[in-house]
């Protein structure tokens, strides 16, 4: 059943159209990752989504409702949430306050601070430490845990494992994995084998269009790889 | 000289109440507010008409002015400088220096020039005094105006900490477009954070009103001083600015006692030097700041 679906989506950074024209419809429960070389439009398409960054044609709609009207934190309430690139944590503030905001929206549902420290046991001893104290990985899983406070029905990661060591990496990971059960997840993942292994469903980005969508499984490193410089456009 | 000092620290209170309206609104928008002194006045004029016309204590006025100068503060942020702040840090500045002429000048046509005070209204409280052992006297307003700051600031920083809408306006003054990804309604958060500055403006505006006289181009000393005494604590920081009025009332007592025309210039010259010093020590800040200027 399709959950999220873009309709002819256009986002621009001023002149430069950083995305043009996408279709795409995800299904509940899918788990989505987003791959493409830099600048090929990620970022800004998860931006675009949360409502940061107003997209200037199209449709985004969320069970069947069109949220593009929406801002940021209306479609946080709505149920779309993003772990923004680079964490962007509230430095000057614990983790248990960066957590409780991240609950403002008020959703309901089965997400709480106590919850948070479960699937991130990391975070436990640091639960009164500042962001800004946090190694990156604490950061990460800090960051994750915020947007989860919010119960979302569909979850945005924007490069999750963005400098930390592999070891932070399967850590983070390890933990989506506990609770990514029901929800729908779209992650934007430099880490071609990440991607591959966790999702199941791979979307390759070019220029600002998808040159490739295909079940994770259905799909080898080769395939990905050559649609992330293009060489296969036209073949698609 | 003891009694000098004491009557400082009571001085660099007011100054902090003054002051923390002024500095609450710079660390959580940004914005530096030149009509906060005209405001404070208005909330003065305000509380004269209830007291003059309708016979209302100024004590109970303020149960009306405060909510009325929060509604103020909030319609101002939405309406005025949400707006003035997409266009870059420098037009809600020139805005509010604006709103000041306007407000000075309205004041002006609908009051006259004539000088007016709140002390008639409040029986003896604007002149009684508590005598302490060794002559001392310290006035009952003073004390009232320096435990209110206190108990204003310790309720600020616990709003700011512990309530839910206190945090968000913490984030959306780190980050707003981060804020409004975790759900904050960032525009609603400033507006608050305006009404509340503004609230405490009333209060402000009520003890000056109170302790002296005012008319209506007295907004802008009280601006100085208020920006002064911001200055001096830190920006940002409301313990410090409390700090802040208590160093710029005592450096104006010490410039009057080496000559009697030096109670402002005393004032000025610690302003200045903490200026200074503050710049001095983020050289390397300053320095990278003119460079990029330059290139």
């Amino acid at each position: 059943m399709t959950q999220f679906v873009l309709e002819n989506l256009d986002v621009r950074h001023g002149q430069l159209k950083a995305v043009k024209d996408v279709n795409l419809s995800i299904g509940r429960g899918e788990i989505l990752a987003l791959v493409g070389a830099n600048g090929a439009g990620k970022s800004t398409l998860l931006r675009s989504l949360a409502g940061a960054h107003k997209a200037s044609a199209g449709r985004i709609l969320l069970d069947g409702n069109d949220i593009s009207g929406l801002t940021s934190f209306q479609r946080v309430k709505a149920g779309v949430s993003l772990v923004p690139e680079g964490r962007k944590l509230f430095q000057d503030m614990s983790v248990e306050e960066n957590l409780i905001l991240g609950g403002i929206a008020g959703r309901g549902g089965s997400w709480t601070v106590a919850k948070v420290f479960e699937a991130f046991p990391n975070l436990v001893k640091r639960r009164n430490a500042k962001a800004s104290t946090l190694s990156g990985g604490e950061q990460q899983a800090t960051a994750i845990g915020r947007a989860l406070m919010s119960n979302p029905t569909v979850l945005m990661l924007d490069e999750i494992s963005l400098g930390l060591s592999p070891a932070a990496v399967d850590l983070v990971y390890a933990s989506l994995n506990t609770v990514k059960a029901g929800t729908t997840i779209v992650l934007v993942e430099q880490e071609l084998s990440r991607a591959l292994q966790f999702a199941t469903r791979i979307v390759c980005m070019l220029e600002g269009q998808f040159v490739l969508d295909r079940p994770a499984k259905a799909v080898t490193r080769e395939e990905v790889t050559a649609s992330y410089f293009g060489k296969n456009r036209g073949a698609h | 000289m003891l009694s000098n000092l004491i009557q400082a620290i009571f001085l660099g209170g007011y100054y902090a109440m003054m002051a923390c309206g002024l500095s609450f609104m710079f660390s959580v928008m940004r914005i530096i507010n030149l009509a906060h002194g005209s405001l404070a006045i208005l909330s003065a004029y305000l509380l004269f008409v209830l007291a003059s016309k309708f016979g209302i204590n100024p004590f109970i006025g303020l149960l009306i002015i405060i909510p009325v100068m929060a509604a103020i503060g909030w319609l101002l942020q939405r309406r005025v400088l949400d707006r003035s702040a997409r266009s870059g840090e420098l037009l809600p500045v020139l805005t509010t220096f604006g709103l000041a002429i306007v407000l000075d000048n309205l004041m002006f046509q609908r009051f006259g020039a004539d000088t007016r005070s709140l002390a008639p209204y409040i029986g003896d409280l604007s002149w009684d005094s508590y005598t302490l052992p060794g002559g001392l006297f310290i006035g009952k307003l003073q004390i009232l105006i320096l435990v209110t700051v206190i108990v204003v600031i310790g309720a600020l920083q616990l709003f700011l900490k512990r309530t839910q809408l206190g945090r968000s306006i913490r984030a959306t003054a780190m980050d707003p477009d981060t804020a409004g990804i975790v759900g904050i309604d960032a525009k609603r958060a400033s507006a608050a954070a305006a009404a509340i500055a503004m609230a405490t403006v009333a209060l402000a505006g009520a003890f000056l009103g109170m302790r002296a006289t005012f008319e209506p181009y007295s907004g802008g000393p009280q601006l100085l001083s208020a920006f002064e005494a911001t200055v001096i604590g830190g920006l940002g920081s409301l313990w410090g600015t409390l700090a802040g009025g208590v160093i710029l009332a005592v450096a104006q007592t010490l410039g009057a006692s080496v000559h009697p025309q030096g109670f402002l210039l005393g004032g000025h010259v610690a302003f200045l030097l903490v200026l200074f010093f503050r710049l001095y020590r983020n050289r390397e800040i300053v320095f990278a700041w003119l460079k990029r200027r330059q290139a």
